[in-house]
């Protein structure tokens, strides 16, 4: 869109509620007569914008008071009880739910690390049986590490790391 | 000779039936275009006009008679609108509806409006109408209140101050804001 377009579209609405002064209304006017888009739309915007002050009022389905009637008519015999529970499904459920998650994840954390060593899956008790080896261990460890030498600070560092306080060198 | 609206509301709270009925076929359409134009859907509105007179049936003893009965009907349909619409997003979560039905509704809406005109002009205010009340249903509610009751509902800027128990000069701010939001939406779909 041309500069001079984007410029003019700023001012369409003004122009088509009559808000515009005599200078700026001639400029518009004298841009819808060499711009056919300009122009179109300020026809357009007009028209809907006429639309919008002549809108026709409308009369409610039929069926409004017979429903009303009957509402009232309860209303009236039996009182609040008769008004159905309203529920804010967007106030109650996202706190239920949030409850819920927090209860089934502690609930599954607590039950993953009271589970009896002797029953876990053979594969992963083998595993870890093999893995019981503390020189094997370290050194696997350290094979991440294969750079830092081991009587460095660093090295001293990571085997702390890994190793209980009582069997540090 | 008609009665005040205040001595209907004197006569519904002694549950008087046929002074409510009076009272929604006074305000019946003043309510139910308001409704209309804020949820945009003919049978939204309908629900909605149903709980406002529902609404004031069960808080007339409760009326101080401060303002105007009308101002009363505009606040509580402004509420109970935008609390249907809530819900109704609500509900689209669970259940969602297609665009066609809902173009339907305002169909329905907007066709009995003009079914004394020619079928040629009929289907050009249709469609205009349509444009409309999409173009408004995609502003904020916030906006769109103002909007519905000055442009649509032909209330002052003051009577809309007194309905949502605000100033003239936010209503007035809100209106232009409104007015420039409508601009970019219906510029944007008449390309």
């Amino acid at each position: 869109m041309p500069k001079k377009c984007r410029k003019i579209k700023k001012h369409l609405f003004s122009y088509v509620e009559g808000n515009l002064g005599p200078g700026r209304r001639a400029v518009l006017e004298n841009h819808f007569q060499a711009c056919l888009r300009c122009r179109t739309q300020a026809q357009e915007l007009h028209q809907l914008w006429k639309e919008l002050d002549i809108w026709e009022k409308k009369s409610p389905l039929p069926g409004l008071w017979p429903a009303l009637h009957q509402r009232v008519k309860d209303f009236d015999i039996k009182g609040l009880e008769s008004l159905p529970k309203s529920v804010d499904f967007n106030r109650l459920l996202r706190p239920a739910a949030a409850v819920l998650l927090l209860l089934l994840g502690a609930t599954f954390g607590y039950f993953l690390g009271s589970y009896p060593q002797e029953k876990w899956p053979a594969a992963y008790a083998e595993r870890s049986q093999a893995a019981v080896s503390e020189e094997a261990y370290i050194a696997s460890y350290l094979e991440d590490f294969w750079d830092v030498p081991q009587r460095s600070l660093s090295g001293f560092y990571i085997i702390s790391q890994i190793l209980p306080e009582d069997r540090m060198p | 000779m008609s009665k005040s609206d205040e001595e209907l509301i004197r006569r519904i709270v002694n549950q008087d039936h046929s002074a409510y009925e009076e009272l929604v076929s006074r305000y019946e359409t003043l309510v139910y275009n308001t409704c209309l134009g804020l949820t945009g859907d003919a049978v939204l509105a309908q629900d909605a006009a149903q709980e406002v007179f529902f609404q004031l049936y069960r808080s007339a003893p409760s009326f101080r008679f401060e303002c105007r009965v009308p101002t009363w009907l505009y606040r509580i349909s402004v509420n109970k609108s935008l609390n249907l619409l809530r819900r109704q997003r609500i509900y689209r979560l669970f259940r969602s509806l297609s665009a066609v039905s809902s173009d339907e509704r305002m169909d329905d809406a907007i066709d009995s409006k003009i079914g004394t005109k020619q079928p040629e002009e009929a289907w050009e205010i249709k469609e205009k109408q349509n444009l409309l009340l999409k173009a408004i249903a995609d502003l904020t509610p916030e906006q769109r209140i103002v909007l519905v009751l000055h442009k649509l509902e032909g209330l002052t800027s003051q009577e809309v101050a007194e309905i949502l128990d605000t100033s003239k000069a936010v209503v007035e701010g809100r209106i232009h804001r409104a007015k420039r939001s409508l601009q970019k939406i219906l510029l944007s779909q008449i390309k």
